[in-house]
């Protein structure tokens, strides 16, 4: 292969960068090298460019097929949900590493409720998951708002009583030696947090998904910002009426370093 | 009247749902192609599909079409999408996968799945056996042109003048529909 490579050794020109780029096949840095490149350009030499990039992108080699009709209302939902959970769109995440207690998993759901509070003071790992949106109008809009929430993520009504019984306000998910965590309902503020601690330190994302739709999905940036992977892989766990809700800690590669499986405490 | 690009993304970004389906009208066809070429199976094709359209809406707002015209961008994003995705799953396919092998249910055909194939075989045998590599490596299998070049030992700028014009090449062939 080495041999064959050099038998072709053509530096690449303005127009193989411009394509690779219509591509997405150049880095960011290339990317970025390559506008400032253009940016030296005339006026019409840079439209040359934008066309011969459109160009590209249309006609890229590319398999023939279609996608099924439901795929359009399937997109639009998955944006409507997005915006649901992520009003400013951008959807939130504070880790913090500080934790050193570990729960164990038989603990009341009392004792769960205040560690998870006490988690939460302590910012041992916080991610919200939706809705942070206009003024809560009184006790009776927020239920609904919830609600609508819930629905819009296609929470089953089971998994919904449990997040939305105040006497049982979290899910928890199965331990793990590597480190555990709950998704809980906060009662302040209406919305759903990811707990977790006891990460191993090479934990760089996390994913929850709901009915295998991917509801929050965000990297893990420690301090020093080394960590910068997304999340990925999940394991679910069905209830009784085929939902599911799937939360999965990763590793800077992609590999799950820990796999939370939902349980009822 | 249509919506230039800049206005339609203004309006996607800011939430507008008709014209979210718009841009689907426009691009989703393409994008389902992108994203088969990626994960030729139904169900992750589709997956994969609908998180590029929440990026495209999220990164809406940095549009510029003085820079880019919109299928450019939409590409971008989309081809970016489809190589993270490979990543994070580390189940690279082969061009073999591909081209011989594709799983799952096939979407909604054009055309039949084995004159895709047959077509792609055909357009890779026309290209020099570094071209092969370099398109398989790159195109298919979601390695950076840096990576690419590491594995071949070869400067990064042969692997991309090797690149661009094995797609060049490539493309001579019938052209996909839109």
């Amino acid at each position: 292969m080495t041999e064959s490579v050099h038998q072709s050794d053509e530096p690449p020109t303005l127009e193989d960068d411009l394509i690779l780029d219509a591509l997405g096949l150049l880095d960011e840095s290339e990317s970025v090298a390559l506008q400032e490149a253009l940016r030296e350009l005339s006026a019409s030499e840079r439209e040359e460019a934008r066309v011969l990039q459109a160009d590209w992108a249309i006609q890229a080699p590319l398999p023939s097929v279609t996608p099924p009709s439901h795929l359009r209302t399937a997109c639009i939902a998955s944006a409507a949900r997005a915006a649901e959970q992520s009003p400013e769109h951008h959807l939130k995440l504070t880790l913090n590493r500080q934790a050193k207690n570990h729960h164990k998993a038989n603990r009341s759901a009392a004792v769960w409720r205040a560690a998870a509070l006490a988690m939460f003071a302590g910012m041992l790992a916080m991610i919200m998951l939706t809705n942070q949106s206009e003024s809560w109008q009184g006790q009776q809009a927020r239920s609904e708002k919830i609600q609508r929430n819930l629905e819009a993520l296609g929470v089953s009504p089971k998994i919904n009583a449990i997040l939305s019984n105040r006497d049982n306000p979290f899910i928890q998910f199965g331990q793990s030696k590597l480190g555990s965590g709950q998704l809980v309902w906060n009662d302040s503020t209406g919305d759903f947090v990811l707990f977790s601690r006891g990460l191993p330190k090479e934990v760089a994302a996390v994913q929850v998904r709901v009915n295998e739709q991917v509801v929050y999905e965000q990297a893990y940036l420690a301090k020093g910002g080394q960590f910068q992977a997304d999340a990925v892989e999940q394991s679910s766990l069905r209830n009784t009426e085929g939902q599911s809700v799937t939360v999965a800690f990763l590793d800077q590669g992609g590999n799950v370093v820990l796999t939370q499986t939902i349980s009822m405490a | 009247m249509a919506l230039s690009d800049q206005e339609l993304m203004h309006e996607v970004a800011s939430g507008n749902e008709t014209a979210f389906g718009e841009l689907y009208d426009r691009f989703g066809k393409l994008v389902f192609r992108v994203a088969w070429q990626f994960f030729p199976n139904q169900s992750e094709s589709e997956d994969a599909v609908q998180e590029v359209f929440i990026r495209l809406w999220r990164t809406a707002d940095r549009f510029d079409a003085e820079r880019a015209k919109l299928v450019t961008w939409v590409m971008l994003i989309a081809r970016r999408h489809m190589i993270d995705r490979l990543r994070r799953k580390r189940a690279r396919p082969t061009t073999q996968d591909y081209v011989s092998d594709p799983m799952g249910d096939g979407p909604s055909q054009t055309e039949d799945p084995t004159e895709i194939r047959a077509e792609l075989r055909v357009r890779m045998e026309r290209l020099s056996e570094l071209q092969k590599e370099v398109v398989t490596r790159t195109y298919f299998q979601g390695f950076t042109l840096k990576e690419t070049a590491e594995q071949l030992g070869a400067p990064l700028g042969t692997v991309k003048s090797a690149l661009s014009r094995a797609l060049a090449a490539m493309r001579e062939g019938p052209k996909p529909e839109m």
